[in-house]
């Protein structure tokens, strides 16, 4: 089912309630989140496949207009309704369907990734107890080139430069001070 | 000049100064200046994004190109819409998650160098100025066409020039970021009404789009020109076979197939470079939000261009058959066509809604150039404010003087690309170029996707990236797109040179590849890792959003508690 909702608003409205958020609620818990360098280099290469078969699908279909320009005389000749033939309906009103559509699959199916592959971890622990996302077995396995689980650099979970979220919603203008700008950084 | 279209032009243009006096920052931070705080949501970002993407190019260009090329003007509406999905695919999100305020300012932390922002700024500044002097062009000829009278010895095109740069930059100056994001906004969705309208009184007036198609399709497509001789309607050869004429609804009017090619590509590849567009994206709070607001702009820029498209070819029908009985328009056209074909929607307001409909379409215009311009200052703001003054003239300044060098920066480049917008007459050029406002935009369009494009898109997903890679990859493509260019537009004619005058095909992979082999004998930052879980990963994203279901918790049992206790 279309999640309306999330589509709406951007969240992640698939991701389960977090225990320390009781429905109704309002329990002042810890934000801490926490990615490790395994998990996001295996979401990141999912990511880009994705992203590089979206896009090839989509050059394909694009290029394919003026392609059938010289392979079909109908293409451009023939009429469907009135005076427009195939390819004035594709250039003027098609393609911007398949648009629309391509980029709707493709945004659910990065947030799904996003989702499945990320945010499962303990402080300091790798997770490598999930299935595979995309068959290839990389997922939770450190890749060549991530750090091991000890090596989580502490300043990124502790809501220093990446803790935008108190700046962002609750209202705050806060800006994070960087050690090489004193007039901050945005998150 | 009537004054029931200037009251409308009047009354609309003074609420959106309105509005934005009455939104702008009461405080006068870099982060609400430049981000709006970063907590504009998944609508209202798109809305604004379109309102700041749908320039004069989208609002009189894209109608205009199909006035005059038929179905190879689609293509003009179809790259712009397409633009989006690189962004969606591969810039929206991470670029969202990594923060900053800048295209140079991601550049140059996510490469950890400040050579890196400088280059980057001088390319994001040629682009701006590139895509600035169009809006100013259609501004002037917007108010040629509605006032057609001047100010203090001024031209009426000078006069549109001065009057809606100035109007802009004041605009920008008091409402920042904040200010601007819900004026661009509302300013769509006036656009957007502009085109519905306009849309339902001609279709309602029983303008047939199929027929329409097929009566303009039975003869050859013929366009004033000027010469010698004063102005004629002249058919070209047809750019796909040279023994056929241009026909309206099939290709060849415009471009040979290595044309087209080359101008979806760089339409394509251009979006995702464009700085006022990607500045739009760390407006929001989240990089899913990123995502999600691409999506909603994809489906709004699908309405407006199908309306843009449609309108073009009413124009085209319904100018001509109406000539003959309105004396106004024989100044305007030559046997029917009009000889500036921006006026196309402007002519079919007043056609279909009087002096009224001319003030409402114009007030379109003007405020597709107004709040194009006010994303393209702010964008400029960013680069020399932040990049420039507050990392390199003045490295402790206080936010407030920050902010004023924001300003200042806005005052003297809305001043400059007045100057440049002065010294085009888009009627000399009418003949060279199928809307000389959507192909000067497209020059904008070529530089950004030959050198931040492939740049970005390394940068986000290759980890190799270097800073000395992507310096020589900008300055690579930027070199060669404005060499091609050059090339292009003096050699003339047609195959190659096309593709010359498009130029992103050849000097975007250029770019790549110099990037990446430079790349491939240089350092990578040292602290890769962390850069990359800023990148790509989702805790701040997580983080936010449970913040913001807590605070949404906590609001209501504490609006629910004192209604339990009475």
């Amino acid at each position: 089912m279309v999640r309306w909702k999330g589509l709406l608003t951007g969240q992640n409205s698939s991701r389960p309630p977090t225990p320390h958020a009781a429905p109704g609620g309002w329990a002042l818990d810890s934000l801490d989140e926490y990615d490790t360098p395994a998990e996001v280099d295996a979401s990141m290469r999912t990511l880009r496949r994705v992203a590089i078969w979206h896009f090839a699908v989509f050059l394909g279909v694009v290029l394919l207009v003026p392609l059938l320009t010289v392979a079909l005389d109908w293409w451009s000749r023939g009429r469907l309704v009135g005076g427009i033939s195939p390819n004035f309906a594709m250039a003027a009103v098609g393609l911007y369907v398949f648009f629309f559509v391509i980029s709707f699959a493709a945004a659910r199916l990065s947030n799904a990734v996003e989702n499945r592959m990320l945010g499962h971890s303990q402080p300091g622990i790798i997770s490598d107890d999930a299935e595979p996302f995309d068959g290839d077995g990389r997922h939770g396995l450190p890749s060549e080139d991530s750090l091991a689980a000890g090596d989580r650099p502490h300043s990124l979970s502790g809501g220093d430069g990446l803790a935008g979220g108190d700046g962002l919603v609750a209202g705050a203008d806060r800006v994070d001070t960087d050690d090489d700008s004193p007039n901050g950084r945005a998150t | 000049m009537n004054s029931v279209s200037v009251a409308v032009l009047g009354a609309l243009l003074l609420a959106v100064l309105a509005l934005t006096l009455v939104i702008r920052p009461r405080r006068a931070s870099t982060l609400d200046f430049y981000l709006a705080g970063q907590r504009v949501g998944v609508v209202t970002n798109a809305c604004a994004i379109c309102g700041d993407y749908f320039s004069a190019a989208s609002f009189l260009g894209v109608a205009a190109a199909v006035y005059v090329s038929g179905l190879d003007g689609v293509w003009y509406a179809t790259g712009f819409a397409a633009g989006f999905i690189p962004v969606l695919l591969f810039i929206a999100a991470p670029l969202r998650r990594f923060g900053e305020f800048s295209i140079p300012d991601f550049l140059a932390r996510r490469l950890r160098s400040e050579h890196v922002r400088i280059v980057a700024v001088v390319v994001v500044q040629l682009i701006i100025l590139s895509y600035l002097v169009p809006q100013a062009v259609g501004s002037g000829i917007t108010w040629e066409l509605l006032v057609d009278r001047g100010i203090a010895g001024l031209s009426p095109y000078a006069t549109g020039v001065l009057l809606s740069t100035t109007l802009i930059t004041v605009l920008v100056t008091l409402g920042g970021m904040r200010g601007t994001t819900w004026t661009q906004a509302v300013q769509f969705l006036l656009l957007l009404s502009a085109f519905v309208w306009l849309a339902i009184v001609i279709l309602g007036s029983g303008f047939n789009y199929p027929d329409a198609v097929a009566e303009l399709s039975r003869e050859p497509l013929a366009n004033p020109e000027h010469d010698g001789g004063g102005w004629h309607l002249t058919t070209e050869a047809n750019r796909l076979e040279e023994d056929q004429p241009i026909i309206f609804g099939e290709p060849g009017g415009r471009y040979g197939h290595l044309g087209q090619f080359a101008l979806i590509m760089t339409l394509v590849m251009g979006t995702a470079g464009l700085p006022h567009i990607m500045n739009r994206y760390f407006t929001s709070p989240t990089g899913t939000a990123a995502r999600m607001t691409t999506v909603w702009v994809l489906g709004l820029a699908g309405v407006f261009y199908t309306l843009a498209v449609l309108l073009g070819t009413a124009a085209r029908t319904l100018i001509s058959q109406a000539a003959d009985n309105e004396p106004w328009l024989d100044e305007l056209t030559i046997d029917g066509v009009l000889r500036i074909p921006e006026h196309a929607l402007l002519v079919l307001g007043r056609l279909h809604g009087d002096e009224a409909g001319l003030g409402f379409i114009a007030t379109g215009a003007l405020i597709a150039v107004l709040s194009t311009i006010a994303g393209l200052l702010l964008a400029a703001a960013a680069s020399w404010g932040h990049d420039v003054y507050e990392r390199h003239i003045n490295p402790r300044a206080s936010q407030r003087q920050a902010v004023w060098a924001g300003r200042s920066a806005v005052l003297v480049v809305a001043l400059l690309s007045a100057v440049l917008a002065l010294g085009l007459r888009p009627d000399s050029m009418t003949a060279l170029f199928p809307s000389v406002v959507a192909t000067m935009v497209t020059w904008a369009f070529a530089l950004a996707g030959s050198a931040l494009t492939p740049v970005f898109v390394l940068a986000i997903w290759w980890r190799r990236t270097t800073a000395p890679g992507a310096v020589a990859g900008m300055v690579t493509g930027a070199v060669a797109a404005m060499l091609l260019f050059g090339t292009g537009t003096v050699v003339g004619g047609r195959g190659l040179s096309e593709m010359m005058l498009t130029p992103t095909v050849i000097a975007a992979p250029l770019a790549a590849g110099v990037t990446i082999l430079v790349s491939l004998r240089t350092r990578t930052p040292t602290d890769l890792d962390q850069l990359w879980l800023r990148l790509h990963g989702t805790a701040a994203d997580r983080r936010a959003e449970r913040l913001a279901r807590l605070t949404i918790a906590g609001t209501t049992a504490g609006a629910t508690r004192p209604r339990e206790r009475g």
